[in-house]
Parts: structure tokens; C-alpha cells; sequence
């Protein structure tokens, strides 16, 4: 790695470098706060390496832009933040339904409504989740610095192709807009994935074929495979179908290209977990605090661990199991008024207690706040 | 643009009445129509302009005065349901 | 016009997709003829086109058609079909929107690609109601017609696609019915050649809905509405408004001839450098 490859900078510089690394090769977006830098960043570079920018109406019209361009066979991506996803839910769920690969990477900032544009937020935990209707599969990940923000930028696309399937990439605002010194690697260190494309005839050519894997090959327009693709629950061919057990299979394939593949997709990371009864669960920026925080508490003999997912869907939840065998405290750490617990409170031992830790108004939380929690609770 | 643009012909099914007078040598009926893909909205009946068209007791259209007709395609080019075919045209 | 009955079968996909699912008589069939005759008459091939179209009783015409076919959400047809555009610029890229797809839910995305003039070709069928949810009123049902939603008649007032269009920057608005079946033909031939975001309004007959509840008639009664109140723009332009009441114009009623945008970005492309593009071989893992 050489020195010339080190840079200074934002997080939002970072994802939109990751991204051109990955390969991303169109963006559909519309300015929001505080993701517009993604935007502005590949409006100036994708021209000029071949790629597309287009910035759309609305946010309903940027990820149906990258939908489109996904189906067509580039590698789309768009970035917004609250407002804006909530704005996508619906055509996000389409693109689950098509099973098409895009990426969608929501800086988040304080919410309901336009909340806090400028002020920092983890409140879209779930909505990453849950956010459009119907039962779908989503992977979402986050970044805890400007450096991850590059590589999970890369693992979001690459899921994305692999699974053919949206990939949500959880940044917030402070992530967005912190500056620090990051490394970029050599083109040649960087593992692309591409999506399967078809082999067979084109007139056997099934989009949603039903395969051992549940992932079925995704051919671009003009490649030589015409085929039908709807919103509507539709059979291996891609048309509309009425037939329960079609319906069913669909369905199935939805959910189980994802969660069998958890081990492959969900992520995490852990400092001290082996000697800790006390262990604190936090994502994304608040990882960062947290860590500081467990540092400072081991200093004062507590004995705690750190639990960081960095995949947030599929939760890792072996992980988080392993980590909390021994534990008889949790602390979540969350900017929100808990979102993430939920999940804390399904995978926990009965034995164990559980304590939030949450802020929610605009600022980051602290590492002296969470140490206080230790102290309380335990 | 790949070149796979193989054309395959889809045609609708035929009813066993149509084929057997298709085959028959010269056919003097000059339209041909699909009673499967076929509504009985009406519209071949009423915009023909040499009135060839009868309906039956369904309200399909048959082909009741073949004679009288002058290829003007008005019956095919509205046909919503891609069941009137020409055999000359 | 030297198009045999026989070559939409060419377009058509699979027989066991037929008859289809619009009403009988419904002029949705009439203007998907139209359409894939336009597209034989350029000797088009199937493989170069991508259908898209959104939610609704015209949403359903690309299930029909051997393209490459998308079918999307409420209104967002041209939305989608801007991404697949700029991505394949090669495509020849057709949207088939309702009136209520196109111009209620999805206006906006109809006015900002007719503004980016963007090489979409439009066909947007204009039944004046929602058909598929029942029988709604849409944004060019005319005031005082009933609907489902509109018990005692419409309060409320429609709009003219035409002045939309023209308005927002599209390089080609053209209308016809689904009685002029020729015309509507040529005109989306016209429509299909010209560069940029283009327009082509079919008026067409929801008899099931829109004529019941204003006792317009079957079918043949509605589209024979259409002949008798349809007026060529040249013709239209020597009338008063009075004469032009309750008359809808047809032909070509707008060209222009501003820059395409997928064009624009590609000589951008070619003007930054950014044309190279070698598939770089896969290399292994750093880090994920």
C-alpha cells in the first residue's frame, strides 16, 4: 500500500469512492441532506469513467431509475436519507420482488417527518427492515468509519450482485460528514463480484428460476434474453400468477436466498467478549463511542466486551447468542428509543439483564454515558 | 445490440372448423377468425362497411357474406383481441 | 401501411397468454395492434426494445408483447424507463401509461422526462377513468361526468396532455383514437422515429365503466363517439373554440426538435475521456 493512496477523507467522499470501486456504474438521486456529497461526487466522476448520473424528480423516481438501469444490466446505486427512504419504500420493494441488485445507501439523520437534517440519527434501524410492505428478505449494512464506509460500500454492491437482491447500506450523518485519513487500496486488491448471468438458450431463459441456491441468473436487456418482469407474484417466467403453491415458491425463494446464506451475509465484530459478563451491543458510528467507552470501563475493572453488528439484516443473531452466553448485563447502545434492543431482547439468555443506552436528541452519544449505564445497572 | 432476433411465430390455435376450410383448395373466405382469442364485443360487426359479418346465437361474428369483401382492413386493424386474421393480407 | 393482418402474431408472446385480460371490446388491444404494427412497419427487432409500462388496465400490455418488458409500479413507468434509457441508450425504450398511471400518480415523472427530453416514446391510453380500481375519476375525466367516485358528477377539472407535454419541454405530442386505428399507427411510427421524449395520446373506450356510468354506450357505440368527434388539427385550425366544443383534435400537434438527453450524456461521455471500459479481470480478496 502506498502513500499515495492515503486520503483525507468523508465519509460520504468514501462511500462514493467505494462505490466506483465496486463498479457502480449508474446513480439515480435527489439532493437530500445529508447524503447529497454521494450524489455530487458521482455526478463528476461516473462520466467520466462511462458511467451514468442521472438526478431524477423525486426520490420515488431516483430508485425507480436504478431499478430500471439494474435491470438493464448496470450496477445502480442511490443515496438519500430519511425522508427520501421513506419516499422508496414502495419501488424498494419492488426491486425485492424482481429481485433486482441496487444498493441503497441511507445516511440517516433525526426523524419522524424532516426531524434534523443536519443532526445525527439511528432511527431507521427497523425501517431498513420493515419499511415496505410484504414479507421480503433485505440485507442491510453499516459502516462505523470513513474507512468501513469504503469497504462496506464494496461488500453492499457485491452482496447485491451475488444475492440479487437490494442491499440497504446504513450510513448517519456524522459518518457522512466526518473527515479522517483512509487508505484506498489498489484496484487489484479489490474482490468484484457480478451478478450470474444466463447460460441457457433464450428461449429457455427463466428470470426467477427456481434454483438449488434460490438465486436465479439475471440477464441485462439487449444480451439476447427477452423476459417478462412485475410487481405482481409471478412464476419462474416472470408472469403473473394466481396459483398458491407458484405463489408459495415465490415466496420462499424471497426469504431463503437470504437467510440461508446468513453465516455469508451477516457480520460482526468483538473486543473482550471471552472474559466479559458485561457485554454492550452497538452499530454503525455509536460502535465508535462504544468502544471508547468499554476501553474507558475496563480501566476501571469492569468487565466488559464490545459486540459490534455490522450486518444489521440478517441480524447476526449466532453471534450475538455466543457473545451474551456469559453475559449478565447488556448494554444497547442506540441513537434512537429503541430499535435494536428488540433484537438484543429475542437472542438474550434469560439470565441476562438488559439496559439501553439511547439518545435521540441530535447528538452523538458519549462514551462517559454509556461507562454511567455500566455503573448503574451493574 | 446482440443479434438474436429469431422471430418465432406465435399463432393462435385454430378451431377444427377453420382449419378444415382453410384446407379445402381456394378458400373464398378472406378472413379468418379465432374463436378462442375472440370476445364477441361487436366491433368487426358493426365497423365493417360491406357488412360480411353475421353474428351467431353467442354474438361471435362469422364470416357470413365473404364475397362482399374488399380487404379494407377495418376489421382487423380493430380487433382488440388479435383475432381476426386476413388471408390475403 | 403495407402491414399483412398476420405480423403482430410475430410480436405477440406464447399463445397461452391469449385472449387476453381487457374486456371485450376493450381499446386497449386496439392500441397495442397499433403499436406493434408501427414497430413491424420499422422492421424493429424484438430484442432491441424495452417495454415498460406501470399500474392499471394498460399496465398489463407488456405481459403480451416479446420485448424486453417491465412491468412497474403506480406511475412510475417513465421513471423506470429514464434508468433503463441512459443505461442502454441503444434501446429503443417505449412507455405505455394510463391516464391516471401517466398523469395523476406518475405527472411527474411525465413532465420532467418530457423536460430532460429524454428518447422515451409515450403512449399514453387515455380512457378518461380509472378502469382497473372500478371506475374513478381520473385527471381527464371531464367535469360533470360521473364516476365512481364522483357520484354527482365531477367538480373537478381535467387537463389536456397536449399542453402538458408541449409545456414541459416533450419534442412530439401527437393524439388519435382507437377508431382511427391507421392513424394511430402512423403516428406512433412517427412517434417511435422521432429523437426525444415523445408523446402519442390514445383516446380509447372504457364502455365497461366510463360509458355505463354516462350512458355512453357498448364499444361500438363509444368508438364510433370517437369518429364523429374527432377533428384533424389541420382542419381544427380553421374552426372557432365554439365549433371545437365538445370535439377532441387529432394528428400531430406539436414538434419540435431540442437536444435528446441520452445523446447529451454519451457526447459527455466521449468529451470526459470515459470511454474505455475492458473488463478488468477478477482479482482476490483485500478485505470486504
Amino acid at each position: 500500500m502506498s502513500e499515495n493512496n492515503v486520503r483525507l477523507f468523508q465519509g460520504n467522499e468514501a462511500c462514493s469512492f467505494g462505490a466506483l470501486a465496486a463498479g457502480v456504474n449508474f446513480f439515480g438521486g435527489y439532493p437530500i441532506t445529508p447524503s447529497t456529497e454521494i450524489a455530487e461526487i458521482l455526478a463528476r466522476e461516473l462520466p467520466k469513467r462511462g458511467g451514468h448520473f442521472i438526478q431524477m424528480e423525486d426520490e420515488i423516481g431516483s430508485i425507480a431509475a436504478v431499478i430500471g438501469a439494474s435491470v438493464a444490466g448496470a450496477k445502480a446505486m442511490t443515496a438519500t436519507s430519511g425522508p427520501g427512504f421513506s419516499l422508496m419504500q414502495e419501488n424498494l420493494g419492488y426491486a425485492f420482488m424482481i429481485e433486482a441488485p441496487c444498493v441503497v445507501v441511507n445516511v440517516q439523520r433525526g426523524g419522524p417527518s424532516t426531524g434534523l437534517p443536519t443532526k445525527v440519527a439511528q432511527a431507521d434501524t427497523m425501517q431498513a427492515k420493515w419499511g415496505s410492505h410484504g414479507d421480503y428478505n433485505p440485507i442491510v449494512l453499516t459502516a462505523s468509519s470513513v474507512e468501513d464506509a469504503y469497504y462496506k460500500t464494496i461488500r453492499a454492491v457485491n452482496l447485491s450482485e451475488k444475492y440479487r437482491n437490494p442491499v440497504i447500506l446504513l450510513l448517519d450523518e456524522v459518518l457522512g460528514h466526518m473527515r479522517e485519513k483512509i487508505h484506498i487500496p489498489e484496484e487489484d486488491e479489490i474482490k468484484i463480484v457480478n451478478r450470474l448471468k444466463p447460460t441457457v438458450p433464450p428461449e429457455w431463459y427463466q428470470p426467477f428460476e427456481i434454483t438449488p441456491t434460490h438465486i436465479s441468473p439475471m440477464a441485462g436487456y439487449g444480451e439476447g434474453y427477452r423476459f417478462h418482469m412485475t410487481g405482481l407474484t409471478h412464476d419462474p417466467w416472470g408472469f403473473p400468477t394466481a396459483k398458491s403453491s407458484e405463489i408459495k415458491e415465490k415466496m420462499d425463494k424471497l426469504m431463503l436466498k437470504i437467510s440461508q446464506n446468513v453465516d455469508d451475509i451477516s457480520t460482526y465484530k468483538e473486543e473482550f467478549i471471552e472474559d466479559s459478563h458485561i457485554i454492550v451491543i452497538a452499530y454503525g458510528i455509536t460502535a465508535r463511542v462504544a468502544q471508547q467507552a468499554v476501553r474507558i470501563a475496563r480501566h476501571k475493572r469492569f468487565k466488559v466486551g464490545l459486540f459490534q453488528p455490522e450486518t444489521l439484516w440478517p441480524f447476526p443473531d449466532k453471534g450475538l447468542k455466543k457473545a451474551l452466553e456469559n453475559a449478565n448485563l447488556a448494554i444497547v447502545a442506540e441513537l434512537n428509543q429503541g430499535q435494536m434492543i428488540r433484537e438484543v431482547q429475542r437472542l438474550a439468555p434469560k439470565k441476562t439483564k438488559i439496559v439501553g443506552a439511547f439518545r435521540y436528541d441530535g447528538e452523538l452519544i458519549t462514551p462517559d454515558e454509556i461507562v454511567n449505564k455500566i455503573k448503574e445497572a451493574n | 445490440m446482440a443479434e438474436e432476433n429469431q422471430i418465432q411465430k406465435v399463432e393462435p390455435a385454430e378451431d377444427g372448423e377453420e382449419k378444415a376450410k382453410k384446407e379445402k383448395p381456394k378458400n373464398p373466405n378472406p378472413i379468418v377468425i379465432f374463436r378462442r382469442w375472440c370476445k364477441a364485443c361487436g366491433i368487426c360487426i358493426n365497423l365493417c362497411p360491406k357488412d360480411v359479418f353475421d353474428a351467431d346465437e353467442d354474438g361471435y361474428p362469422v364470416v357470413a357474406r365473404p364475397f362482399e369483401c374488399t380487404q379494407c382492413s377495418i376489421c382487423w386493424l380493430h380487433c382488440p383481441d388479435f383475432a381476426i386474421k386476413s388471408t390475403e393480407k | 401501411m403495407a402491414v399483412a393482418s398476420t405480423v403482430v402474431y410475430e410480436y405477440l408472446r406464447g399463445k397461452k397468454k391469449f385472449p387476453h385480460v381487457w374486456c371485450p371490446g376493450c381499446g386497449i388491444g386496439i392500441i397495442m395492434g397499433a403499436l406493434l404494427r408501427a414497430m413491424a412497419d420499422l422492421e424493429i427487432k424484438k430484442g432491441d426494445v424495452a417495454m415498460i409500462s406501470g399500474i392499471g388496465c394498460t399496465g398489463r400490455m407488456p405481459v403480451y408483447c416479446d420485448f424486453h418488458t417491465l412491468h412497474t409500479t403506480h406511475g412510475r413507468a417513465i421513471a423506470f424507463a429514464t434508468g433503463i434509457k441512459l443505461s442502454k441508450p441503444d434501446l429503443k425504450v417505449v412507455a405505455i401509461v394510463g391516464d391516471g398511471d401517466g398523469l395523476a400518480i406518475g405527472g411527474n415523472h411525465f413532465i420532467h422526462a418530457a423536460r430532460r427530453n429524454i428518447d422515451i416514446t409515450t403512449i399514453l391510453v387515455n380512457n378518461k377513468i380509472y378502469g382497473m380500481t372500478g371506475g374513478q375519476y381520473s385527471p381527464t375525466t371531464p367535469t360533470g361526468k360521473f364516476a365512481t367516485t364522483a357520484p354527482y358528477g365531477n367538480l373537478e377539472h381535467p387537463f389536456d396532455a397536449y399542453l402538458l407535454a408541449k409545456g414541459a419541454g416533450a419534442n412530439f405530442f401527437a393524439r388519435s383514437s382507437v377508431y382511427h386505428a391507421t392513424q394511430l399507427q402512423v403516428l406512433i411510427k412517427k412517434a417511435l422515429l422521432k429523437k426525444g421524449f415523445s408523446v402519442v395520446e390514445a383516446m380509447s373506450n372504457c364502455h365497461t365503466l366510463y360509458g355505463r356510468l354516462n350512458k355512453e354506450g357498448s364499444a361500438v357505440q363509444m368508438i364510433n363517439w370517437f369518429k364523429d368527434h374527432a377533428v384533424n388539427v389541420n382542419i381544427a385550425k380553421k374552426k372557432t373554440p365554439e365549433e371545437l366544443e365538445d370535439k377532441f383534435i387529432t394528428g400531430v400537434l406539436w414538434e419540435d426538435n431540442r437536444p435528446e438527453y441520452s445523446e447529451q450524456y454519451e457526447a459527455l461521455i466521449d468529451r470526459l475521456g470515459g470511454r474505455k471500459k475492458e473488463e478488468k479481470p477478477e482479482a482476490e480478496v483485500v478485505k470486504q
